[in-house]
């Protein structure tokens, strides 16, 4: 019978019973360290700069430590070193770092010179940092700072724009609505595009957890060598993630509020009841309608704006509350932060708590421990756009939302009632999140640190559906509940030694070594049912009929061997190299390893003699140059072993077991991502200008995929390792500052990224039509539009005429409304004439003129042909700060050019296939009536030959635009006035999101989701994006 | 102090090392093929599974009744839908949705999986086990025989596809070879094997065997062999046509339970495990404007002859009196307490199949008389049967041309299927077998093209008979071949 895996929960156990042993060390080697504290000796002084006037926020180190301070707003600092011997390492943006041995001085003032570049800036590599100057990967940093200017709700919002090759989209404008991140574009079909993150070292953090206000810094690893570290996880780049830490002094309290309103940024033209009078006449075959043409009739006077129903003012509230500080021994940083989001469409809100405790304690020179806690809770009401928005354009604007007696209506003529759905349904999403994670780090020898970290998050969420008996199509009405709960757990454990050497004064050694390993286990839930007792209990106690409830589990494992070297020579001639071996449960018996190679070079060309001439002007120049194989590992848990499943194959009381539809593949193995990366960055004019570019090719081979299964086989898929795409691309940042004068400075940043797709080999050469207008095929790109060209509209019956080889279309006379014959070129026509058909059936006047691709006497599939693609082809942001005296004005914009969308909301209204579903203003006014209507739109009627069907060019649209998306003036109030309230800093802010934008696109907002590699770039009228104004004020104490 | 930080590395490279085993998980919610085909609880779950495709099969975009009816005189077009006008004016192509097949190759599949495991499983005996691969084999040839019947020729699998080393394409072999190689073969195993004592109508049984097995020989119209095995189905001595009065007893419980002695094979149906049955959301249900309404041709057959009980059980005579379309097909629901049958809605349907039942297997039998020997006596006398059971009244010759030919016998025996198996799956394959469908059916189309205003092109090609395999079907395999002309 089935086999309990007992083996895994013995692993389980042993992990946890280790944390416990790492914990009982802790707390012993805490009580070892206490005496030595007491011999250390106490270094204070002020920190200035060449002017003279003091520095705050100086970071100060004990070298070779992690001990540290930083200065006070008057460049002041107290710090306790071990010995005389000890050496300060004092650091700030923008400034060279200075070293100063201790000596027998017990005060210490010194001065910080402003250094050309930020190349001192500490970047977060995978397992370890490095100096931004000895990066030889594409990685990309994204400082607090930045973030502040976004006012963002959540991580992505805090990237869109601010760094190439990175293109993020949101999944639609509902409050607590899902993003979408890819890095240097999509290299795989199925295997998922998101990036792995690793916040403050560990995997498996909720990203939507995170406090933008909480984090310190972001770094995007674009480029093979970078992430191959992380091997088969970072096979779509790796995002990192640093949160705050406590600074020394006093305790720093923060405290954060904003509110903001949105507003539907664009209406859709949407019919009006003069319309749909005009529809029901052009539809009907007497000529006369059957809406009333009595003006006293209420049904003729109903003419609603069901957007203007649907729609509220947004309104967003955050408060964040942040608590901070450090003494010599240890830092710590908490917050909580919520958010209250009251959504553009009635009824729709989010609210969103979210809290964060760090803590690093580091009781010896050797010995530090520390902790990150972060959680989250999440309530929301997410309205089903299907039941409402896309319901409140097809609806004829005649019919009842209210009845008379002001209660609401339900389903009318099979349409639903917009504003009912919005009101009475249900669609709650409660969630809870933690994530705890721990290290303890030991220095063995002052260059070898050993590490060893766990992380364990448990996600809980729970969501409830609730359809309300008046909003039912059933007869007679019914209401139905359904209750679905999610419960995940991810535990990871990893354990590595970091090296660093420098060998005389010119050769630096770096070194990683480590092992880890993690599981994930998720349990699913779900129950239904129908016929509530009363729709004010949802419980499922209240169901009187009930559908079989249902469980079900899945669990995967990961072990894996990472390992890194680098040299350095001067700082001038720099390698690094990166190897990791994943070992996944997810993958076949014969496949279960892959190993993850990557070498990346680096050269400072301007800091050898040749290059004198130059240092005028390029302060510091770099060529990069990578390569690396990552892996992409993300497919379903036991999709390599061929199952039967049950619980939905009962017959006649018994519940039938069956082989999955998925087929398993026991060779399924790693969909392998080799990238090479070149590239350069270029410091400018002492600092004032910087450049860095990338040119990248990245091919994925080994594409996993669902392959679809001749029907004989009885399967209907099976996950694949055939086939390869490619993404070539050029990105590059170009940032300085236009003026920097005492009072006034302006920095501007662009970034730009191309990229190019290609699908290079698919499964036995087998086109993937995924959805309905999409196609997958060799030399193809991901995300084709594959559909029919629409040529215009048959004005006569007798258009419909052809040339024998289908290239030429006659033209019809008529003589006093008589066909007399046909003309070609203006010349009396006499061949043969052919005509074309559809569903069997001959196109007649009225009826769509497609593009005959095959050139055969029928309009049918074989017809289709590539309309456009869902990718841009670049991207691009601007994002400008401007401080004048206590004044900042900041603002982005966001350009996504060359993508087309096809429209699907648009493309269900003009059908006609249901009779109520009311076409847009254009179409009913445009649509062919009479013989020798010239016009694009078809006949107003379903006439069995596909007018409207799916993939007509008419809805693919451009999706290029470009938006103002964020815009912030914020001001500083000065010292003199703050002090005299016992306030550190106080500054208040306004800003507004989505300002203006520029587009050709003719639904609410060009930037959709794109959705999956298979079907991107589909608009089915998703939640409107709101055009967003608020302000704010930052306080510390 | 160092020596901990020893302990804390060792430990980690254990505790790393003891997780490796962990790189073989198994499913913990399914179970891994190794694991499965072992019992014989396993034997009655795994052929439970068949059935339940055969439920999906029909249930999935209403097949059954698109395959069996809607193409027919039974029904034309409902709404503006246009699916439901391409298969009503024969414009049937490759992306229509129910021209797709994987379905029915599903449930060969579960078959082939069955015939093949069942005989490991030791614990059963002989005769239980036998009688499971008696339903695997005959199933299998049940689904072969609708392929063959909606498309032609068909690729064949009989062994179970296990390896992805070997190809999964198949080209199609011809119709008459599956039909003599596959479904024939098949049926005859199933008939040696069966447990000759089983009478459960939910499952396929001896008399269900034979049932299949007469329909097979009277599509190839070898009637000797219809009438010996029909004759093998009246040796049983087990089924006999349900009385009709009081009517809405025992008639209608034949057809609403699908579990009486007229009913020989009845595919059970329960919309809180199964789902809706699809056939709800074609020809009636409580949420949905009918895909398919009944065709006036058919309506006025009864409406001349309004004792005909079946009138009033089919449809909704209040309707009919009011010469409105008529929309739902009442003949499957239970009777609220008031007489008038309770309509579900489409998630609420579980209208039991009636795969084969008594009348149907006379009807044969009928046309098997008529065709063999000539003997429209005895055909008349079997049609008389069935109308009398209706109380229509005998059978009118005059109607008939006054039986003068054999072809005139058979337009009344299948007049007389027309409206006792009305939307059971069978008009069209009637009309295909005895190969009446372009003289039926181009007129029909044509004026059902006058009424919507397009051009009319009437049935037009004899070809399309088949239905056009999918484009899916067709992209999955290279080796298929589209019917002409829908590859035009």
């Amino acid at each position: 019978m089935e086999k309990k895996p007992l083996p895994a929960k013995n692993c389980g156990s042993v992990t946890r019973s280790t944390i416990h042993i790492l914990f009982f060390f802790f707390t012993l080697q805490f009580a070892a360290v206490l005496p030595v504290l007491a011999q250390e000796i106490r270094v204070s002084g002020t920190v200035k700069n060449a002017e003279g006037k003091a520095l705050p926020g100086v970071s100060v180190i004990v070298k070779g430590t992690t001990n540290g301070t930083t200065t006070d707003p008057d460049g002041k600092f107290t710090i306790d070193v071990p010995n005389q011997r000890s050496v300060l390492v004092f650091s700030l943006i923008g400034h060279a770092d200075r070293e100063e041995v201790v000596g027998s001085r017990r005060a210490l003032d010194l001065t910080l010179t402003e250094s050309a570049s930020n190349l001192d800036e500490v970047v977060v590599v995978g397992y370890g940092t490095q100096k931004k100057r000895d990066v030889t990967g594409a990685i990309s940093s994204i400082q607090s700072k930045q973030i502040a200017e976004r006012v963002p709700q959540n991580v992505f919002e805090a990237i869109q724009g601010q760094v190439p090759g990175v293109l993020v989209t949101q999944e639609s404008g509902r409050p607590g609505a899902g993003n979408l991140l890819i890095i240097r574009g999509m290299g795989t079909l199925e295997g998922g595009t998101t990036p792995l993150y690793i916040v403050d070292g560990a995997q498996g953090v909720n990203i939507d957890g995170i406090n933008p206000a909480d984090i310190e810094s972001i770094e995007i690893l674009r480029d093979a060598a970078s992430a191959a570290i992380y091997g088969s996880a970072g096979g779509n780049g790796v995002v990192i993630i640093t949160t705050k830490k406590g600074k020394e002094g006093r305790a720093k309290i923060d405290l954060r509020y904003f509110t903001s309103f949105g507003e539907l940024s664009r209406k859709v033209p949407q019919a009006n009841a003069a319309d749909r009078r005009l529809l029901d006449l052009k539809r009907s075959s007497s000529g006369t309608t059957s809406i009333p043409s009595d003006s006293l009739n209420p049904g003729y006077n109903a003419d609603n704006d069901y957007q203007d129903m649907l729609t509220q003012t947004a309104m967003r509230n955050q408060i964040d509350l942040g608590v901070s500080g450090a003494s010599r021994t240890m830092n710590y940083y908490g917050s909580i932060g919520l958010i209250k989001d009251k959504g553009l469409i009635i009824n729709s809100w989010a609210n969103i708590a979210r809290a964060r405790f760090n803590m690093d304690f580091k009781p010896s020179d050797r010995f530090a421990f520390g902790t990150r806690i972060q959680a989250l809770y999440q309530t929301e009401n997410r309205i089903d756009e299907g039941r409402t928005l896309q319901q409140a354009i097809q609806r004829p604007p005649n019919f009842r939302v209210y009845f008379q007696d002001g209660s609401l209506a339900g389903l009318i003529g099979g349409r639903r009632n917009p504003v009912a759905e919005a009101l009475l349904n249900k669609n709650n999403y409660d969630i809870y999140d933690v994530s705890l994670y721990n290290y303890i780090s030991y220095n063995i020898l002052k260059e070898l640190k050993f590490t060893v970290d766990a992380n364990v998050s448990v996600n809980n969420t729970h969501n409830l559906v609730f359809l309300a008996k008046l909003n039912s199509s059933a007869n007679p009405l019914n209401n139905e509940l359904d209750d679905n709960s999610d419960y995940t757990t991810y535990w990871m454990a990893q354990g590595y030694f970091n090296y660093n050497k420098t060998f005389g004064r010119d050769h630096t050694i770096t070194g990683v070594l480590g092992l880890s390993s993690e599981q994930g286990f998720n349990h699913h839930a779900e129950q239904s049912g129908t016929n509530l007792v009363t729709e004010t209990v949802l419980t499922m106690n209240s169901a009187q009929v009930k559908n079989p409830a249902t469980t079900s589990e899945e669990r995967f494992f990961k072990h894996s061997y990472f390992a890194r070297l680098g040299y350095s020579y001067k700082g001038r001639y720099l390698f690094n190299s990166n190897f990791r071996a994943d070992g996944s449960s997810r993958f076949g018996k014969d496949s279960k390893w892959g190993y993850f190679p990557s070498a990346s070079l680096g050269w400072r060309f301007s800091e050898e003699s040749f290059m004198n001439w130059s240092r005028k002007y390029l302060a510091d120049g770099k060529f990069r140059i990578s390569y690396g194989a990552i892996g992409n590992d993300r497919i379903g848990a036991y999709d390599a072993i061929l199952r039967y499943q049950f619980g939905n194959n009962y017959y006649n009381g018994l519940s039938g077991v069956a082989t999955a539809s998925l087929f398993g593949n026991n060779k399924l193995a790693w969909e392998s991502v080799k990238q090479f990366d070149v590239g350069a960055d270029l410091t400018l004019l002492k600092g004032r200008l910087f450049f860095t570019a990338d040119y990248y090719n990245k091919t994925t081979e080994r594409l996993l995929y669902s392959a679809p299964l001749p029907s004989n086989t009885g399967f209907g898929t099976v996950k694949v390792n055939v086939g390869s795409i490619q993404n070539k691309g050029f990105e590059f940042v170009l940032s300085g500052y236009p003026i920097r004068s005492k009072n006034v400075s302006w920095n501007a940043s662009l970034n730009m990224s191309f990229n190019k797709n290609t699908v290079k080999e698919l499964y036995q050469g087998t086109d993937l039509l995924p959805g309905a207008v999409w196609k997958v095929s060799e030399g193809g790109r991901l995300g084709d539009f594959y559909g029919y060209r629409a040529l215009g509209v048959y004005a006569y019956d007798e258009s419909n005429a052809w040339t024998p080889d289908y290239q030429r279309q006659l033209t019809p006379v008529f003589v006093n409304n008589v066909f007399t014959g046909y003309t070609l070129d203006g010349k009396p026509y006499t061949g043969v004439v052919k005509q074309l058909s559809t569903n069997g059936l001959v196109s007649k006047g009225g009826d769509m003129i497609w593009q005959n691709n095959n050139l055969d006497s029928v309009i049918d599939d074989n017809d289709r042909l590539i309309l456009g693609n869902a990718f841009p082809d670049w991207i691009a942001g601007l994002t400008n700060t401007i401080n004048y005296k206590g004044f900042t004005l900041s603002f982005t914009y966001y350009v996504s050019w060359g993508s087309e969308i096809y429209n699907n909301a648009r493309v269900q209204l003009n059908l006609n296939a249901t009779t109520n579903v009311t076409p847009e203003p254009v179409y009913i006014h445009g649509a062919w009536w009479h013989p020798g209507d010239v016009t694009i739109w078809p006949i107003a009627k379903n006439n069995a030959v596909s007018n409207g069907r799916a993939g007509s060019s008419l809805y693919i649209e451009d999706g290029s635009f470009i938006r103002l998306r964020n815009v912030r003036l914020s001001y500083e109030v000065p010292k003199k006035i703050i002090s005299k309230v016992k306030l550190q800093a106080v500054s208040v802010f306004v800003f507004g999101n989505n300002l203006v934008t520029w587009t050709n696109y003719k639904w609410y907002d060009p930037e959709i989701s794109l959705g999956g590699a298979l079907t991107p770039g589909q608009d089915s009228g998703r939640f409107p994006r709101k055009r967003e104004f608020g302000g704010g004020i930052n306080i510390n104490f | 102090m160092k020596r901990s930080a020893y302990i804390l590395i060792i430990l980690s490279v254990v505790l790393a090392t003891g997780c490796k085993k962990k790189l073989d998980q198994q499913p913990i919610s399914e179970l891994s093929a190794s694991l499965f085909w072992k019992t014989p609880e396993h034997a009655q779950l795994g052929v439970a599974a068949i059935y339940d495709e055969i439920q999906k099969t029909f249930s999935s975009g209403g097949s059954f009744t698109e395959w069996g009816d809607a193409r027919s005189d039974n029904f034309t077009f409902g709404g503006t839908g246009e699916n439901q006008q391409n298969i009503v004016l024969n414009g049937l192509n490759a992306t229509t949705p129910t021209a797709n097949w994987d379905n029915l190759y599903v449930a060969i599949s579960r078959a082939n999986f069955a015939i093949k495991y069942l005989p490991g499983i030791t614990a059963l005996s002989e005769l239980q086990r036998n009688n499971y691969l008696a339903q695997a084999y005959g199933i299998r040839a049940y689904m072969y025989f609708w392929v063959v019947r909606l498309w032609g020729a068909a690729p064949v699998r009989l062994i179970p596809y296990e390896n992805i080393e070997e190809s999964p394409n198949l080209a199609r072999s011809p119709a008459d070879s599956v039909m003599n190689n596959v479904i024939l073969p098949d049926l005859n195993k199933a008939a040696d094997l069966v447990d000759r004592s089983s009478t459960n109508v939910y499952e396929l049984n001896y008399g269900g065997i034979l049932a299949i097995l007469a329909d097979v020989y009277l599509w190839k119209k070898d009637y000797a062999n219809v009438l010996s095995t029909i004759d093998k189905l009246i040796a049983l001595n087990r089924y006999a046509l349900t009385p009709s009065t009081p009517v809405f007893t025992s008639y209608k419980d034949m057809i609403v339970t699908g579990n009486t002695k007229e009913n020989i094979w009845t595919l059970n149906w329960d919309f809180l495990v199964d789902g809706g049955n699809g056939i709800g959301g074609k020809i009636g249900s409580s949420d949905q404007t009918s895909n398919y309404y009944i065709d006036s041709i058919v309506s006025m057959k009864w409406e001349t002859n309004k004792q005909d009980i079946r009138r009033g059980i089919t449809y909704d005579t209040t309707i009919a009196n009011a010469l409105q379309r008529i929309i739902q097909v009442w003949k499957f629901y239970p009777l609220d307490n008031t007489g008038k049958p309770v309509v579900p809605s489409r998630a609420q349907n579980q209208v039991k199949l009636l795969l084969y039942r008594w009348a149907d297997i006379l009807l044969m039998r009928a046309e098997a008389l008529n065709w063999a020997n000539n003997d429209k006596t005895g055909a008349t006398a079997i049609v008389n049967q069935i109308r009398t059971r209706a109380k229509a009244g005998n059978l009118n010759p005059a109607l008939y041309n006054n039986l003068a030919t054999q072809l005139d016998m058979e337009t009344a025996i299948l007049d007389e299927r027309q409206l006792e198996l009305f939307a059971e799956g069978k008009r069209w394959f009637d009309l295909v077998r005895t190969g009446r469908v372009l003289a039926v059916m181009d007129p029909l189309v044509k004026r059902r093209q006058q009424m919507l205003g397009v051009g009319q092109t009437g049935f037009s090609d004899a070809r399309k008979i088949l239905w056009p395999i999918s484009r899916d079907a067709l992209n999955k395999d290279p080796l298929l071949i589209q019917n002409p002309p829908y590859s035009d």
